[in-house]
């Protein structure tokens, strides 16, 4: 029953947010080196360092610590971040998610859209000229890492050919959609190549294996056009393990875009993770880590519930 | 026609220099064990052989040959003028779509009609085939049939578009015992209803008897007798088909009767022999059967045609 998966997935959620944000809180912990020298910079006596201490919390045990911040968390209260210009953490967070919502979206779109009709094509004629060009492709693509990609992009689309713009972010509630997708275009192109590569790897075998199946077979003596039996017949029973490894990169996508995010300038998720980490200003990185990691466990959700979709045989028993 | 392909080993020769006539609404049947390159026959005449297959010959249909024809040319002949049942319902039928849908979609190609019109017709097609409560199994999807049921859906599907040729390539190898007579029964009566000429393959002499006008006997990859259907029961001439007969078990047999196995197994497809494909395995081989492959030939009146130099009941 998907209802019950989906409850099931749903409690699942608590004991996953729960160990991923005791895991942070620690480790973040051990990280060598305090807030309040980032606050009061080398020169401060002891006494100031001590005061500054206090007023953080950072005197208390880190369990009674943890447990104050989960307190708060769960209503919704992430904080203010340690280190000036103090601001709520929930505010930093929610300037940035979006962009990083968007790029991933764009990013698996394209994929998806470059991977699809490929790894359809190479499957349909393995070995053929298409297949080997794709597969030789995919192979250079998956080689390339992406900030190589994207300076790349930057080089051929914004700087040859000055189709786009150089890096930066263009909020769609400032500066209308059509220039916000003018500016993530590239950076999304580049989260979308690597990803393409894999996925089109991964559904040419899936595909391949689903073609010598009898249905396809009998499909093909029914008279169906070619598009017919890739799209129709058998893209969906190829598709699980693609949208498995899709949803894992969905939170790689939000998550992990830190290196695209330098190479255009965007000021995502993974650039404030980074420098709040380096300021050690903890409780952005506590809060950004809770929120991609809640992020990540909604996808996964959404995946299961997909393969339902997928294979109307999953949607008797449980997953 | 001939049909290869090619292995590591070699040239498979799967079906060599196998030919045949069928009338429009003529029945016949196609016997042999496994391997002996029926189902390939059959796939050849449908051009649904893999890329990779070697095909020679013609298959002459309502005066094209088939063999000649652009992949979107056949295509406008499958599933509308010549249709296929085949072996094992339970992976035939997409598992992840309706029934409904994968027995209208024929009908959309090549009868072109609407989807409330298709629907309509695969409805009536549902009941034809003799499932019950065509509305509420039209929005099933295979795995919540049985076995039985998803071949009549199967042929439902073949029939839709109202063939002239009907291939069914081993329909009830993968079903129960007793539905098996279901399904024979059913293919034979819409033949006979819908004017069907019908191919029916199968490793049971006993499926092919009183349901095809004649028989064609293959093994190795060759016909080695063909026959009208009776004849073949009654007085069989290749020492391959009285193999086969024997190894029917028989009701007016007095109980504890052996069956007859055909000793040895079917020679390599990879390196046949130069002697008869048979030889090896047959009781009454002689020196010349090691030496020479017999012809295809006439044997007596009536269409009997037998590939052996000393055919079984004629005195040579």
């Amino acid at each position: 029953m998907i209802r019950r998966t989906v409850l099931s997935r749903i409690l699942l959620v608590i004991p996953v947010l729960f160990l991923v944000s005791l895991g942070t809180f620690f480790l973040v912990s051990l990280i060598p080196g305090s807030p309040e020298a980032e606050v009061l910079g080398p020169n401060a006596s002891a006494q100031d360092y001590a005061r500054v201490r206090e007023e953080l919390g950072f005197n208390e045990p880190v369990l009674q610590r943890y447990f104050h911040w989960l307190g708060n968390t769960l209503h919704g209260d992430l904080g203010n971040n340690l280190v000036p210009p103090i601001q709520r953490v929930s505010t930093m967070l929610l300037r940035a998610l979006p962009i990083n919502l968007e790029l991933a979206i764009l990013a698996l779109l394209m994929a998806f859209l470059i991977a699809i009709p490929a790894a359809m094509w190479s499957a349909y004629r393995p070995g053929g000229r298409f297949d080997r060009l794709v597969s030789a492709s995919t192979f250079g693509v998956i080689s390339v890492p992406s900030f190589l990609a994207g300076l790349l992009l930057i080089l051929l689309f914004a700087v040859t050919w000055p189709i786009f713009p150089l890096g930066q972010w263009a909020r769609p509630t400032e500066e209308g959609w059509i220039t916000n997708l003018h500016h993530a275009f590239l950076p999304a192109l580049t989260l979308a190549l690597a990803e393409a590569a894999v996925f089109t790897r991964l559904l040419r075998s899936d595909m391949m294996s689903t073609l010598q199946e009898d249905y396809i077979l009998a499909a093909r003596a029914k008279g169906m056009p070619t598009r017919h039996i890739l799209f129709r017949e058998a893209l969906r029973p190829s598709s699980f393990s693609l949208i498995t490894l899709a949803g894992i990169s969905v939170g790689r996508l939000i998550g992990g875009t830190i290196i695209v995010e330098q190479v255009f300038t965007l000021p995502g998720l993974g650039s404030v993770v980074v420098t709040a980490a380096q300021k050690h200003d903890y409780r952005v990185v506590q809060g950004a880590v809770l929120l991609i990691a809640l992020i990540y466990v909604l996808v996964n959700l959404f995946v299961d519930v997909g393969y339902a979709y997928l294979d109307p045989r999953i949607r008797r028993g449980r997953v | 026609m001939s049909a290869a392909f090619p292995t590591p080993r070699g040239l498979l020769q799967a079906v060599d220099s196998v030919s045949f006539e069928l009338a429009a609404g003529e029945c016949i049947g196609i016997v042999g064990e496994s391997g002996s390159g029926k189902s390939v026959l059959v796939r050849t005449i449908m051009g649904l052989l893999p890329a990779t297959a070697e095909v020679g010959g013609r298959v002459d249909f309502d005066g094209r040959d088939l063999a000649t024809l652009t992949a979107r040319a056949r295509r406008r002949l499958w599933g509308a003028r010549i249709a296929m049942v085949f072996q094992d319902p339970m992976t035939s039928l997409n598992p992840v779509r309706r029934i409904g849908v994968q027995l209208t979609d024929p009908l959309r190609v090549h009868a072109d009609l609407s989807h409330r019109q298709a629907r309509q017709r695969a409805l009536e097609l549902l009941a034809l085939v003799g499932i019950p409560e065509p509305a509420r199994r039209i929005d099933q999807y295979p795995h919540e049939l049985s076995g039985g049921m998803r071949q009549r859906v199967m042929i439902a599907i073949a029939v839709s578009c109202q063939p002239e040729l009907l291939i069914a390539d081993e329909p009830t190898t993968a079903l129960d015992v007793t539905v098996q007579r279901q399904i024979l029964d059913l293919l034979q009566q819409l033949q006979q209803d819908l004017g069907m000429a019908m191919i029916l393959i199968t490793h049971d002499l006993g499926v092919v008897a009183g349901r095809t006008r004649r028989v064609l006997v293959m093994y190795a990859g060759r016909v080695v007798e063909e026959a009208a259907t009776p004849e073949l029961f009654s007085r069989p001439h290749h020492p391959y088909s009285t193999g086969l007969l024997a190894s029917i078990p028989r009701l007016e047999a007095a109980s504890g009767t052996r069956l007859e196995p055909i000793p040895g197994r079917p020679p390599d497809m990879v390196s046949l022999p130069a002697s008869c494909r048979f030889a090896a395995r047959c009781r009454y081989v002689q020196d010349r059967c090691r030496a020479e492959d017999p012809p295809l030939v006439e044997i007596d009146a009536g269409d009997h045609r037998c590939a052996c130099f000393y055919p079984v009941g004629i005195l040579a």
